[in-house]
């Protein structure tokens, strides 16, 4: 995947002139990764390469008396030990003060990262509005507040929503139901978490007319998958791999990370040896 | 002297590689115009001819500076819109 800028000038007779210039992106293939975060992670084989990367800020991580920097942050040292050249950064915190911590950390970033760093605030916001714990025009607000400091720097930033939730209830209410930031036709990108709980393989579930792909596609945005997870099992790798074969027939999406977590109160979703070779192998 | 006003755009937010992507840079300027002249000429015999010419005031040219190391080609150019395009 490769962000394409090109800019030029129109020049008139009276030596006036004028800059443009216009941005577009041109795939080179989807990447498949998974997400780095602590607690009950998979384990993966020595040398085995994750192209790219999801790493969640913790709210209060750009609040607090640190400064995450890209050197300072173990999550993101391991992914480049295992190759990562993409990253996915979500983070929570939409205040003027973070916004100082927010844009000091993107500016840590080294320069040959920057065209492969996607960034997002409050991820799987949808579930959030349901529930009650934050308004549209709170997230409308810090949407727009985290874009425009993204943005400044150079850095990719759009919306990532909940595309299955693992709750279904949720589930309900937000498949076919996006909320979109009032500015989405200014972010760089629409991206989702999405789970195959059932097994029911992604070709049914995501891409069929009723899943979430036609909605996405028509967006016209490249699009990252921020999650995505089916339980572990003897057809985890099967399910998996056809999700990859999904994936690979749309060069709009560009980014799909494997949740590789047992995560208290839900499915386990780490990867068998046979999906870790069938995902990143 | 007024200077250009410009805008460009891409046909697609993605492209595939080896797909053919179209830039379109549309410019105007208020100085910009497109003057005719025309008259007749009348020999000593009494014949007469006509002529027309015209000239565009204040033309815009479009350049690019850096194309991300694409080949780009322009495919047309009015007075006011030039459209290039490159292979992905």
């Amino acid at each position: 995947m490769t962000g394409l800028t090109v800019s030029g000038t129109v020049r008139d007779k009276t030596g006036n002139v004028t800059a443009w210039s216009a941005s577009t992106d041109v795939s080179a293939g989807v990447k498949f990764g998974r997400n780095f975060a602590s607690g009950t992670m998979g384990v993966l084989p020595a040398g085995m390469q994750v192209p790219t990367a999801r790493i969640y800020f913790q709210p209060g991580d750009f609040t607090g008396t640190a400064q995450p920097t890209w050197t300072n942050q173990s999550l993101i040292t391991e992914a480049l030990g295992r190759g990562a050249t993409s990253f996915v950064f979500s983070m929570k915190d939409a205040t003027a003060a973070a916004m100082t911590k927010w844009v000091a950390f993107l500016r840590s970033i080294p320069a040959a990262y920057k065209a492969n760093v996607w960034c997002v605030y409050m991820h799987e916001h949808e579930a959030k509005l349901r529930q009650g714990s934050l308004t549209f025009a709170q997230y409308d607000a810090g949407s727009d507040l985290v874009r425009a400091a993204t943005q400044g720097e150079g850095f990719k930033f759009g919306p990532l929503h909940n595309g299955l939730n693992r709750n279904t209830a949720d589930t309900a209410w937000i498949f076919g139901n996006y909320v979109e930031p009032t500015n989405l036709a200014l972010c760089d990108f629409w991206a989702l978490d999405c789970y195959d709980d059932n097994a029911k393989g992604a070709a049914s579930l995501f891409f069929s007319a009723t899943g979430w792909w036609p909605y996405a596609q028509a967006t016209g945005k490249p699009i990252i998958i921020g999650e995505y997870g089916t339980p572990t099992g003897p057809n985890q790798a099967t399910v998996a791999a056809g999700m990859k074969a999904e994936c690979l027939a749309r060069p709009q999406i560009k980014l799909v990370h494997y949740w590789d977590q047992w995560f208290t109160g839900n499915p386990d979703y780490r990867m068998t040896a046979a999906t870790q070779t069938a995902w990143l192998g | 002297m007024a200077a250009p006003t410009a805008t460009a755009s891409f046909s697609k937010a993605v492209y595939t590689p080896g797909e053919t992507m179209v830039l379109t840079v549309d410019h105007a300027d208020a100085d910009r115009a497109t003057i005719t002249v025309s008259g007749t000429v009348t020999d000593t015999t009494g014949a007469t001819g006509s002529f027309t010419a015209s000239a565009l005031i204040d033309e815009g040219t479009v350049s690019i500076t850096d194309g991300g190391g694409k080949t780009w080609a322009v495919q047309s150019a009015t007075r006011n819109r030039t459209v290039l395009t490159a292979t992905a």
